[in-house]
C-alpha cells in the first residue's frame, strides 16, 4: 500500500470510494496506519498508541453494520479512537500522583525523538496541544470537529494548535 | 494543506508501520464478548443463588415479611466482589490474559496500582512479568462491596511480599487496599492504595542500595532513572522499570540478594 493511501485524504477517499460495499477488513487496512501514527504523535507512547488503535477498530467492527453506512466511516474511528485518548488520559491525570509506581513508559521515545525535529517540538507540549494540531493540521478535520472528539471547545482547538503552531515555527526556522 | 501537514507527516512516518493484523482485531473483540460472556455467567449465577435462596428461605415471597425490609432478589454487589477476586486471582498469578477478561474494554488498566506501562494486555503482562521477577506474592484478606448509583464498589484489603521479604522473614506487609467500581459485570476503574511505608524502608531501600553498590550498571536498568540516588532516603523511592532486560535482571539479583544477605546473617 502505498504513503499515499495511509496518509493522503485524497488516497484514501479514491480507495474507499472503489469499495460499493465497505468491507470492515479493507477500512482495517486503508486506516490502521495512519491512525496509529497520529495516535503515536499524540500519545508519544507507541504501546499506548497500538492498543488505542486496536480498541477503536474493535468499537468500530462491533458497529459496522451501521458505521459502513454512515457517510464518515473515517470520522467515526477517529472519534472513537479521541474518546479512548481522553478517557485515559483523564484518569492519567487524576492518578498521576499516586506512590507505587512499577513502569516506566515507551523505552525508545526518546531515541525516535532524536530523529526528527518535529518530534522533539511536539514533545514539550500537552497530548491536548498534540491531539488538536494532528487533528486539526495532519488529518483534515476542521477545529470544530476535532473539538468534538476531544470534549473541548472549537477555541480551546485553536487556541492549542496555534501554541503547537508556535512550537513547530521555531522547528521550520532552524531546518 | 496546512503547512504543517508535512512535517507532521514527516514525524509521524519516523515509527514504523503498526504490525497489526485484522486477525488481532477479531480475536480482541472475541475475547471482549467472551469476558461479557463470564460477566453475564457470574450474574446468572448471582441470580440462581438468590432464587435458590428465595425458595430455600421463604425470601422475599414470604408474604408475612414486610417487602421494604428484605434483601434485594440478585445481589449485584456479590456478583460483583465474584469479580473483583477473579481478576485478582488472575493478578496474583501473573495471568495478564486472565486479568484482562475481568476489565471492561474502556477501563484504563493502566491505573492499575499506578502502572504506568500502557493500558493493554501487553502491557499488563510486563508488569506482571516484572511482579513476578520481583517474587511479588499477593494475598487478599478480605473484600466488601457497596452498591454505587452506577455500579458496585468493592474494597478489597491485602498483604504482600515482595524482593524475597518472605524468605528473609521481613514480610508481610500489611494494610493495603485495592478499590475497584464494577459496573455491568466488569472492572471500570481500579485504585490501588498501598501501604509502602515498611516495606520501603525494610526492603525496597536496602535492596536497591545493595544493587547500587554490587550492581551499579544494573541500576539505571532495573530502576530506570539515570542516576543511583545520593541521599539514602531517594533509595526508598525507586522503583522497578517493565522491560525485558530489567526483568531478566531482578529475576538474576534478588537470588543473589538472598545468598548475600544470609552470608552476612550467618
Amino acid at each position: 500500500m502505498s504513503e499515499i493511501v495511509r496518509f493522503g485524504a485524497v488516497g484514501r477517499e479514491a480507495d474507499l470510494a472503489v469499495a460499493p460495499s465497505l468491507d470492515f477488513e479493507a477500512f482495517f487496512q486503508v486506516e490502521k496506519d495512519q491512525l496509529y501514527r497520529a495516535l503515536c504523535l499524540v500519545t508519544r507512547n507507541r504501546y499506548e498508541a497500538e492498543d488505542l488503535t486496536q480498541e477503536a477498530f474493535v468499537r468500530v467492527l462491533e458497529r459496522w453494520d451501521r458505521v459502513a453506512e454512515l457517510e464518515d466511516p473515517h470520522g467515526y474511528l477517529y472519534r472513537t479512537a479521541m474518546n479512548g485518548f481522553r478517557r485515559r488520559y483523564g484518569r492519567a491525570m487524576r492518578t498521576a500522583k499516586r506512590s507505587l509506581r512499577l513502569a516506566p513508559a515507551d523505552d525508545r521515545i526518546a531515541e525516535i525523538d532524536e530523529r526528527d525535529a518535529t518530534l522533539r517540538a511536539l514533545a514539550g507540549l500537552s497530548p491536548r496541544q498534540r491531539a488538536a494540531v494532528v487533528l486539526t493540521d495532519m488529518l483534515g478535520f476542521t477545529s470544530e470537529q476535532a473539538a468534538r472528539m476531544l470534549g473541548i471547545k472549537a477555541s480551546t482547538v485553536r487556541m492549542h494548535a496555534s501554541r503547537a503552531h508556535a512550537a513547530l515555527k521555531e522547528t521550520m526556522s532552524r531546518e | 494543506m496546512s503547512e504543517y501537514r508535512s512535517l507532521l507527516e514527516r514525524a509521524g512516518a519516523t515509527f514504523p508501520p503498526l504490525d497489526l493484523e485484522h486477525e488481532t482485531i477479531l480475536r480482541r473483540r472475541d475475547r471482549k464478548r467472551r469476558g461479557q460472556r463470564i460477566a453475564a455467567g457470574v450474574v446468572g449465577i448471582a441470580v440462581f443463588v438468590a432464587a435458590v435462596w428465595i425458595v430455600t428461605s421463604g425470601g422475599p415471597l414470604d408474604r408475612r415479611q414486610t417487602p421494604g425490609t428484605e434483601p434485594p432478589a440478585v445481589d449485584q454487589t456479590d456478583a460483583a466482589e465474584m469479580v473483583v477476586r477473579g481478576f485478582l486471582a488472575a493478578f496474583g498469578a501473573f495471568d495478564a490474559e486472565g486479568a484482562m477478561t475481568y476489565v471492561a474494554d474502556d477501563a484504563d488498566p493502566g491505573w492499575m496500582i499506578g502502572l504506568e506501562a500502557s493500558a493493554n494486555e501487553r502491557g499488563l503482562a510486563l508488569e506482571l512479568a516484572l511482579l513476578e521477577a520481583q517474587r511479588y506474592r499477593q494475598t487478599v484478606t478480605w473484600c466488601v462491596a457497596s452498591p454505587l448509583r452506577s455500579g458496585t464498589r468493592v474494597t478489597c484489603g491485602f498483604e504482600f511480599d515482595a524482593i524475597a521479604s518472605d524468605v528473609l522473614g521481613k514480610g508481610p506487609f500489611t494494610g493495603s487496599t485495592f478499590v475497584f467500581t464494577v459496573r455491568d459485570g466488569e472492572i471500570v476503574e481500579a485504585v490501588a492504595r498501598p501501604d509502602l511505608e515498611r516495606f520501603s524502608s525494610r526492603v525496597r531501600a536496602p535492596f536497591a542500595e545493595w544493587v547500587a553498590a554490587r550492581h551499579p550498571k544494573d541500576f539505571p536498568v532495573m530502576y530506570g532513572t539515570d542516576s543511583i540516588p545520593s541521599d539514602p532516603e531517594g533509595f526508598r523511592y525507586v522503583s522497578g522499570r517493565p522491560t525485558e532486560e530489567s526483568i531478566r535482571l531482578w529475576s538474576l539479583r534478588i537470588p543473589e540478594y538472598v545468598m548475600d544477605v544470609r552470608q552476612e546473617a550467618a
